[in-house]
């Protein structure tokens, strides 16, 4: 074997370092790192930390970063909702509500969900856009020893706080503006269930765009149909009449009218909370494949 | 140098100590579509080992690696990675194995030291040793001064060193370097192969892939030469240049860049003395121009920040025009009683380069993938809703109904109302939004020569 060239190890510039440097293990600990039982012998180490808490950790990073222009973002799309649809058109729109609902009443809930979805879907899909194609930091996460599965559901829940977080800051909002409101905990459930899925829906489609091209395609025959169609800002029932079913297709639809039952006091509406969580086990099992499948 | 580095001495043993090879790979076939990227290839690295994968760009050095690290999916053909096999137990294999890529892909928002946090988490090292382990090897590699600033403020260099403490952090035994030290200085590439040899010495197996023969031959026990798809040969450097010679001339000629092989530097000179006076030996460089950098290059073209800018414009405006054409097409057939003439479209075509140089403003600015969401938020959003496009603006509480008059689209837009519903507009209307294009078009001119100075 030849000599790998005989070169003295000699650090200078940029490399200040001690040259008598020296790392030991720590007593008691193997070297491996992971949080399974290691076969060179020694102490098996565990480690509680969920395998997907890293994700999460990046996350509040970030918010920490930029916690004022993350609340004034979330602040003001939800706002202007309210300002033109609510206080400005709204009271012309009373006619347009079943029942005779108050139009605000309406709108409150919707503007939640559109905040969950919005922030939910297009921080996580943004996120992975950007990782996976462009800075190429996704595969980092690819070349941890991190099940498939506990990738995707930090992802999810990634997407899911930041819409949560979204949805309170709008519900706060909506408090200074209409105090006769009444959450509880039904809504809150109702809240985590919807913000889970919209989070899993953000993995799937982050996982599954291509280019930029792909991102403004999803833009236009996803988001925006979605957002205007799911019963958040218009009553299902006064769309034109297929539209009616069409829009139960979308996951928004049946997270829209779940949010409105509990505000409203209704209760939990079992048959809601099923479609919406139908939808959320059908996106994530879809994220979860798609991520197996990803190659390259 | 003494040995001791950074891998505990009894974690070396261990490595050694492993029964079976390093890596083994047989048979090894990757096809995209038609195109046979890996067609074939068999090599086992031994334990303890420094293995080097050589051969030009684009030979499938990198997807080799790739499916090694279990990024990509074999077509055909068996990889073991320290006795687990690739395709049944990625998470055993990911667990042994630390990454070098060829890009950086670093968290560019995040610091150093986070960085390293980051992986240390994903990879789960035990709470007590991640502050020591993070500082040691940020020590190590020479950037502790720097480690609480943002990746994206590093040079080459220290990004390049950070991908390599950041590949050490969960002490694997293998350790993988795409082009370690590609687009490097020779400096601090000299200082990458002290620390790989470094390395090794403390009981690291280590599989790089290059393009540099000199690397290859200083730094690798022993190497395989890939060559489109197929490993063309196999052994020691000392093999190798046996086979080949030992002695490479390069001239860079009129038709390009010939090499011939000898035995000994003597015969080599000769020939070079003898063959042609003009040649001039000469090194590979490689340029790589990353698609990150796609808008530096346009920056740094000899084109005018004005054509630049027309250029932008008019190619994102005419795309918004076309697809505004076909929203008109769809809502006539829907709605119909449209009366379109030359003014309306002139004045479409007006809103699309409005939005154009708003756009090209805008990604002046835009730092990132988190500002893309908030500019969305921030004047995409606004505009939607407060432009006189859904409702009269007049239908607005208070204040806002004329605060509207105070952004780009709402003039357009009842300007183009009223050209569609009644065949006529307003000149004060048109006149706004032909003022509002010059003042975003100047905006974004300024902040084009702005980005380009700096």
């Amino acid at each position: 074997m030849p000599a790998p060239a005989k070169q003295t190890v000699k650090r200078q510039e940029p490399f200040e370092v001690s040259p008598g440097f020296k790392l030991r293990p720590a007593k008691g600990t193997t070297t491996a790192s992971s949080g399974v039982p290691v076969t060179t012998g020694g102490v098996k180490v565990s480690c509680f930390l969920p395998p997907w808490y890293p994700i999460i950790w990046e996350e509040m990073i970030y918010w920490r970063s930029k916690f004022w222009l993350y609340l004034a973002t979330y602040m003001l799309s939800p706002l202007l909702f309210l300002l033109s649809f609510g206080f400005g058109v709204g009271r012309r729109l009373q006619m347009i509500m079943p029942g005779g609902m108050s139009y605000l009443d309406f709108l409150v809930p919707g503007v939640v969900a559109l905040a969950l979805f919005n922030n939910g879907v297009t921080s996580v899909t943004i996120r992975m856009f950007y990782t996976r194609l462009f800075w190429q930091s996704f595969e980092s996460y690819r070349l941890a020893p991190v099940s498939n599965f506990s990738l995707c559901l930090g992802y999810t829940l990634a997407g899911a706080m930041r819409g949560l977080f979204a949805g309170l800051v709008v519900l706060f909002m909506v408090f200074l503006l209409v105090p006769s409101l009444r959450p509880n905990g039904n809504f809150a459930v109702a809240m985590l269930l919807a913000s889970f899925c919209f989070g899993a829906f953000g993995v799937l489609i982050g996982l599954c765009l291509r280019s930029f091209d792909d991102q403004a395609l999803v833009s236009e025959f996803i988001f925006v149909p979605v957002t205007f169609l799911s019963g958040t800002l218009i009553p299902v029932e006064r769309l034109p009449g297929f539209l009616q079913h069409l829009v139960w297709l979308f996951p928004l639809t049946p997270a829209a009218e779940l949010l409105r039952a509990t505000l409203a006091g209704n209760g939990f509406n079992g048959q809601l909370a099923a479609v919406l969580g139908g939808w959320t086990v059908v996106f994530f099992a879809l994220g979860w494949l798609k991520l197996k499948m990803l190659d390259g | 140098m003494k040995q001791g580095g950074v891998f505990p001495a009894a974690f070396a043993e261990a490595g050694r100590t492993q029964k079976g090879a390093a890596l083994a790979v047989r048979g090894l076939v990757k096809r995209y579509g038609s195109i046979t990227a890996v067609d074939g290839i068999s090599f086992t690295v031994r334990w303890g080992e420094i293995f080097g994968l050589l051969g030009p760009n684009g030979a499938g050095k990198t997807t080799t690696i790739r499916m090694l690290i279990t990024l990509t999916r074999p077509t055909a053909g068996e990889l073991y990675v320290a006795g687990h096999p690739v395709n049944g137990n990625p998470v055993a294999v990911k667990r042994c194995i630390g990454v070098v890529p060829q890009q950086n892909n670093l968290e560019r928002e995040l610091t150093g030291r986070e960085n390293l946090l980051l992986h240390a988490l994903l990879h789960r090292v035990p709470r007590g040793e991640r502050e020591r382990r993070i500082e040691e090897l940020l020590a190590y590699v020479g950037l502790s001064s720097r480690a609480g600033d943002r990746v994206q403020y590093y040079s080459g260099g220290m990004a390049r060193r950070l991908l390599i403490a950041r590949a050490l952090l969960h002490h694997p035994p293998i350790l993988f370097l795409d082009e370690p030290t590609i687009g490097l200085d020779p400096q601090t590439r000299r200082r990458i192969w002290d620390l790989i040899q470094l390395l090794n010495r403390d009981g690291v197996t280590v599989l790089l892939t290059t393009h540099y023969i000199e690397e290859a031959e200083s730094l690798c026990h022993r190497v395989g030469i890939i060559d489109r798809g197929h490993l063309i040969a196999l052994g020691t450097p000392a093999e190798l240049k046996e086979r080949l010679g030992n002695y490479c001339v390069e001239f860079l000629n009129e038709q390009g860049t010939e090499r011939h092989f000898f035995a000994t530097r003597s015969e080599a000179k000769e020939y070079a003395a003898v063959s042609a006076s003009y040649a001039d030996l000469v090194n590979w460089f490689t340029l790589r121009r990353t698609h990150l950098r796609v808008l530096d290059e346009y920056l740094l073209a000899p084109i005018s920040n004005r054509s630049l800018l027309i250029g932008h414009v008019l190619g994102a405006g005419i795309k918004g025009f076309l697809t505004s054409l076909v929203v008109f097409l769809t809502a006539s057939l829907l709605v119909g009683g449209f009366q379109f003439s030359v003014l309306c479209f002139i004045q479409l075509l007006i809103i699309c380069l409005t939005f154009a140089c708003l756009a090209v403003a805008v990604a002046m600015v835009a730092g990132g993938d988190k500002d893309t969401l908030m500019f969305t938020n921030l004047i995409v959003f606004p505009m939607t809703f407060f432009c006189g496009t859904f409702f009269p603006v007049e239908q607005l509480p208070g204040m806002l109904g004329h605060l509207s008059w105070g952004l780009p689209l709402t003039a357009a837009t009842y300007n183009l109302r009223a050209l569609v519903l009644t065949g006529t507009g307003r000149l004060c209307w048109f006149f706004q939004s032909l003022g509002w294009l010059a003042g975003l078009y100047m905006t974004a001119y300024l902040l084009l020569k702005w980005r380009r100075e700096d």
